[in-house]
């Protein structure tokens, strides 16, 4: 990498207040570092990442005076040919709503297997099975006693 | 044990059933115990056919394996064009492998919003960016997760919260 560094004297000779001016080469800038768009692009998605929610609004507001689209963000080499125009569901699933469609159909897997698990007790004699909900709830109480859930840490107090 | 409980729900497909581990309370389980929970439900299963016959539980651990899947392709940070057409995939996988293994057990025979509206995940993506970054779920389980550290730590030390970093 090309750079010129630049010390200036009059705090050369205390190492605890040097002071240096570093100066990179336009041209290999160019060549080889992110242009100046994709830096603040990749700094919003850090602070939208790991920012508070507080922090979020404001970096938008900034992305969007630096040029940034905001449908192209978290979006590496994606086309987005939509652009950037105002919201309209019609009568679709919001986006910041996904995690009640995933948790949701979680329900509803749980909810048919039980179904499907008690029509089998039920025709035992056609199915072969012999494991009834009591036996599965009994189960699950002993795993989730043994094992614990992963975010319960109250054992440690 | 198992009796129907949400008698005033009006939608036909939703969770009834009651039970003493958590199972029963689908309704109102907390959104960090569901993917403990549907692991231990799949281990609970097994592959022998206590619970399900041989045809039915190859479909149902599929079911659950791509659903555990989803959970993490669904909160990615970035997505790439790649990415993007993996998750249609497992999503559409996952939507036939539901139809095929739980297709006597849905009232309404899969006609619901919830089962139909993920197949515009990509245009979502295509058109705000990744899921997770905008998605409010965020917020709740980081509001969540400050509260719970703050009072396990609380608990011990007072002064100890200051020495966590996230």
């Amino acid at each position: 990498m090309k750079c010129t560094i630049r010390i200036d004297p009059a705090y050369a000779q205390n190492p605890i207040l040097l002071k240096c001016t570093i100066r990179i080469d336009p041209a290999y800038a160019e060549n080889n570092m992110p242009s100046y768009v994709e830096r603040k692009r990749a700094e919003y998605i850090a602070t939208v990442k790991r920012g508070t929610k507080g922090e979020v609004g404001p970096a938008k507001a900034a992305a969007a005076l630096h040029g940034l689209k905001l449908v192209d963000l978290c979006c590496k080499g994606v086309n987005m040919p939509m652009g950037d125009e105002p919201q309209q569901w019609y009568g679709m699933l919001p986006p910041d709503r996904m995690h009640l469609w995933w948790e949701g159909m979680g329900k509803h897997v749980l909810d048919w297997t039980v179904e499907m698990i008690d029509t089998n007790f039920k025709n035992k004699k056609e199915t072969g099975t012999t494991g009834s909900l009591a036996l599965l709830d009994l189960i699950l109480v002993n795993l989730k006693y043994k094992n614990r859930y992963m975010q319960d840490r109250s054992w440690l107090v | 044990m198992c009796k129907p409980a949400l008698l005033f729900n009006s939608d036909p497909d939703s969770p009834s059933m009651h039970f003493q581990s958590g199972i029963s309370n689908t309704k109102t389980i907390p959104a960090k115990h569901m993917v403990p929970l549907l692991v231990q439900v799949q281990v609970s299963l097994g592959f022998e056919t206590v619970f399900l016959t041989k045809a039915q539980g190859k479909k149902v651990h599929q079911v659950y394996a791509i659903l555990l899947h989803l959970a993490w392709q669904l909160h990615m940070g970035e997505y790439s064009d790649s990415n993007i057409t993996s998750l249609m995939k497992n999503i559409d996988e996952f939507l036939k492998a539901c139809k095929s293994a739980f297709k006597d057990y849905s009232p309404t025979d899969f006609a619901f919003a919830k089962f139909h509206n993920v197949l515009h995940t990509d245009f979502f993506i295509r058109r705000y960016g990744a899921l997770w970054c905008t998605c409010s779920g965020r917020w709740e389980h980081f509001h969540k997760w400050m509260k719970f550290f703050y009072t396990q730590v609380g608990r011990i030390d007072p002064d100890m919260h200051f020495s966590l970093n996230f």
